[in-house]
């Protein structure tokens, strides 16, 4: 063949492959199936309300039960030999426990003197054995270390663990036993906006423009915004995601790029940002939604059978190491600084200088706060409320593909064996919620306002109280309400009653206003009486028909008057109390 | 220093195994060796590292060696390309990321080319850029992705961006050492012949080099795949490779991950044969010598 003949066929077979290629371009190079990021919020509800455990099915601790508690137990047994690392030191086993930058962890590090094995720790002194501490920041890294036995715990927020756990119980051996809460993030994390965005009800897509939202994919933050929009009745789909590699990479890109609307982020990112930038501001912290974002801690499922006592030296320790930075937070923060290498005040304000209570980006959580959350099932931010909300979101958006009970991660056991030696344990977690503090604020100017959650709660006509009979979702509804109270700990809740105006003109516009107002009043008192919160945490306000919502305005249209008859749940942090 | 000594026991173990082989077998200094028996040999190392990762992920979860999570078995592996294929975009990733680290290549080559001959020709411009090619290469290159996050914006420019200047820094002293390698004589032979100084660069330094400086390109693009992950880690991209295991990692698809980075591995290994055949194709006389 010439050479002129080669270049001819070499171009006949590639103009053949390129039209092929061409034609069949969609079925060579699929193209991604459209990712779920659309949800049905009513769905998801739905589904979280399925997950809901029957309360009997959580033990709860009061008085003299610990004993008959630690024998009921949904944990798999282990099958298997055990594979995990057997490192000694003296004879001594040591415990690898990673642990990222993070203030909750002050109180192990104060307990085990440091990140090295120590024969000066509590755990050594007390309960016989080492501690080794591992600066992991990235969970993946710390999943595959406890995956592959050479870590024997593994840290993380609950809604984390939530989402490896699929994977991980797949082996008896790594099934993540959670036997601790260390604390709850409070103002570690937050939701960062510039422009008009002041609320979470703000991220709705205005005049066909979606909000450009920018965080890291399957993390805390991812869990903090599903949640607080799905609290808002807002589809994540309305919201154009956009992923960063982790948190304060999305720091960065949200400064870079002004087109972003967003980001969700950890401190103290999202306070030096709006401390410096003041075209942007804070719309929601975790010190507001304090009881939303839980760290805990895990041990593989085959080294919690084989040493249940050093599981219990572990968790005592903790507490014990909660009460030494509770005594002295500047020795704490000293300690934090040599563990993470930061600058001692970065770490006094991460820890706080009360040793986080109310200060700080965490509220480190005692005895007494760990019970209400692994052994009280009326707790509406208890351990299977957050379990089950955090794996109904990741299953909703395909990022995995079954739930993984919560009692079969959960190890109460722990906890309630040593009740009787932290009988005197308060908690810490409530603020004081002052009496009347939002007497003067007008509800309907929304300062400062979080969130505002619109449900259906239907009454028989003229009618002030709460019919199970006549409207059958209530109960489900007051779970809801019960729920988002619960998540924002910190924040007063004003419960607003609408009616419709189809009645405008024939009943006097007091009795009106105060029918609303005695519905709205009901709901509270339901609440109330089911998960028994501070009662100056609430406010109610009756509106009558003078607050009709925006796109409903036509008294004599059935379909708003339904719409309207409504009652609006609007969360307000707690400073604007003040 | 007691984590080195193990390390430095297999090392040594190793390297006395196979000086063992070479001396017991009787091995020929540039022995003949038939292509069937060449392949076959390649062939067998392949098939002792999949009959490894077969036997150390075999059986149930518990009973593996290695937990599926940190390597899955082979077959896992190979399953999870119908998912990607079809649902994840496989193709369009591979193809998007060909395109970045190409596009991010030829840039940088456009660039460190001309500036190396230069600046290994003339001195004024090796003094000018001189940190540019001493300390270019040592620079960390993480460093470089939230720099080229605020010089190239948060879009594809980045991610281009960012492949540029990771092939940037390790292309410039290559060509600038390919051009210090041409032999004086070849420059005092054109001065002789009364040779400007442009046509000292352009017709023999320059030509001189130029089989080498291939080589040199060959090797970077290769290095620019290893930067993909990175360069798509800022914003994820719709498509991408580098994406496609950022997404895999926290969903906990191990096997997912194995499965592109396979395709990495192919992709580049196709590539570099290109370059291979490329290189025989414009510089016939290296193959004579």
């Amino acid at each position: 063949m010439t050479t002129r003949g080669k270049i001819a066929l070499t171009i006949v077979l590639l103009a053949v492959v390129g039209l092929g290629v061409a034609r069949w371009w969609d079925k060579i190079a699929p193209q991604v199936r459209p990712q779920r990021l659309s949800l049905n919020i009513d769905e998801v509800k739905k589904l979280v309300q399925a997950q809901r455990p029957d309360p009997a099915s959580i033990p709860l601790l009061i008085g003299t039960n610990a004993a008959t508690l630690v024998e009921r137990s949904g944990i798999p047994a282990v099958s298997g030999v055990s594979d995990y690392s057997k490192e000694s030191k003296d004879g001594k086993l040591v415990v690898k426990f990673p642990i990222n930058v993070w203030p909750g962890w002050a109180p192990i590090i104060v307990a085990n003197n440091g990140v090295e094995p120590s024969e000066q720790s509590v755990f050594y002194k007390k309960h016989g054995f080492y501690v080794r501490l591992d600066i992991v920041d990235d969970p993946v890294k710390a999943r595959d270390l406890f995956a592959s036995g050479k870590s024997h715990v593994l840290w993380g927020t609950l809604d984390m663990i939530a989402l490896f756990a699929p994977e991980l119980v797949k082996d008896s051996r790594t099934i993540p036993v959670v036997c601790q809460q260390v604390d709850w993030s409070a103002g570690g994390d937050g939701v960062v906006a510039r422009g008009e965005i002041r609320n979470i009800n703000d991220f709705r897509s205005a005049g066909g423009k979606r909000k450009k939202v920018i965080l890291a994919q399957n993390s805390p933050s991812h869990y903090l915004i599903m949640s607080l929009l799905i609290d808002a009745g807002i589809d994540p789909g309305d919201v154009d995601f956009k992923w960063a590699g982790d948190a304060p990479s999305a720091a960065k890109i949200f400064v870079t790029d002004p087109s972003y609307d967003a980001f969700v982020g950890w401190s103290p990112d999202i306070y030096n940002i709006t401390d410096h930038d003041k075209t942007t501001r804070l719309v929601v912290t975790t010190g507001t939604a304090n009881h939303l974002i839980a760290d805990v801690w895990a041990v593989r499922n085959d080294f919690y059978r084989d040493n249940p006592q050093i599981v219990a030296g572990l968790v005592q320790g903790i507490f014990e190491g909660m009460d030494m930075v509770r005594k002295d937070p500047k020795a704490a923060a000293g300690a934090l600084a040599k563990a993470f290498q930061l600058k001692e005040a970065d770490c006094l304000s991460m820890v706080g200088k009360d040793g986080g209570i109310s200060e700080g980006d965490a509220h480190l959580t005692n005895y007494r706060e760990n019970t209400k959350f692994f052994l009280d099932p009326y707790n509406p931010a208890n351990f299977e409320v957050v379990w089950n909300t955090a794996s109904t979101i990741y299953k909703s958006l395909g990022t995995i593909n079954n739930i993984v009970p919560p009692a079969k991660v959960k190890a109460h056991a722990v906890l309630a064996a040593m009740s009787d030696s932290y009988r005197d344990v308060r908690d810490l977690s409530q603020p004081t919620f002052r009496p009347n503090a939002l007497a003067n604020m007008s509800a309907e100017a929304g300062a400062g306002q979080v969130l505002t959650k619109a449900v259906m709660v239907a009454f028989e006509p003229n009618q002030s109280v709460l019919n199970a009979q006549y409207d059958a979702s209530i109960p489900a509804t007051l779970e809801e309400i019960g729920k988002l109270a619960g998540k924002f700990g910190n924040a007063y809740i004003i419960i607003e009653g609408n009616t419709d105006a189809s009645k405008k003109g024939i009943v006097p516009t007091d009795l009106v206003r105060r029918l609303s107002y005695d519905r709205a009043d009901a709901v509270r008192k339901a609440i109330m009486e089911k998960y028994k919160f501070d009662p100056n945490k609430f406010k109610v306000v009756g509106n009558g028909w003078d607050n009709p919502l925006a796109a409903c305005t036509d008294p004599s249209n059935p379909e708003h008057n339904r719409k309207n008859r409504r009652v609006e749940v609007k969360v307000f942090p707690l400073e604007s109390g003040s | 220093m007691h984590e080195f000594g193990p390390f430095l026991l297999v090392a040594v173990v190793f390297v006395g195994l196979l000086t063992l082989v070479v001396r017991v077998a009787r091995l020929r200094v540039h022995g003949d060796l038939t292509y069937a028996r060449a392949m076959g040999l390649t062939a067998l190392f392949i098939g002792v590292v999949l009959a490894v990762w077969w036997f150390v992920t075999r059986g149930p979860p518990t009973e593996r060696w290695v937990q599926p999570l940190i390597l899955p078995g082979p077959m896992d592996v190979l399953r999870s390309f119908g998912p990607l294929h079809f649902e994840q975009g496989l193709v369009r990733s591979a193809l998007y990321s060909w395109l970045r680290v190409t596009a991010g290549f030829a840039l940088a080559a456009l660039v460190a080319l001309p500036l190396g001959i230069y600046m290994a020709t003339f001195p004024p411009v090796a003094a000018f850029f001189r940190p540019l090619s001493l300390a270019g290469a040592y620079v960390p290159i993480v460093v470089f992705i939230p720099l080229s996050m605020s010089w190239f914006g948060t879009g594809e420019a980045q991610k281009i961006g960012f492949l540029f200047i990771g092939c940037f820094v390790a292309l410039l002293p290559q060509v600038i050492k390919d051009i210090a390698d041409v032999p004086t004589a070849f420059l005092d032979v054109a001065v002789t012949k009364g040779a400007s100084q442009w046509q000292l660069v352009r017709h023999v330094l320059f030509p001189v080099a130029q089989a080498n400086i291939w080589d040199h390109l060959r090797g970077v693009y290769g290095v620019g795949w290893g930067w993909i992950i990175m360069a798509e880690v800022v914003v994820r991209p719709e498509y991408g490779l580098g994406g496609l295991i950022e997404a895999s990692e926290r969903r906990s698809q191990t096997e997912a991950i194995y499965a592109v980075i396979i395709v990495i591995v192919l992709i580049a290994v196709a590539c570099d044969q290109l370059w291979r055949i490329g290189g025989e194709l414009l510089f016939p006389y290296r193959r004579a010598e």
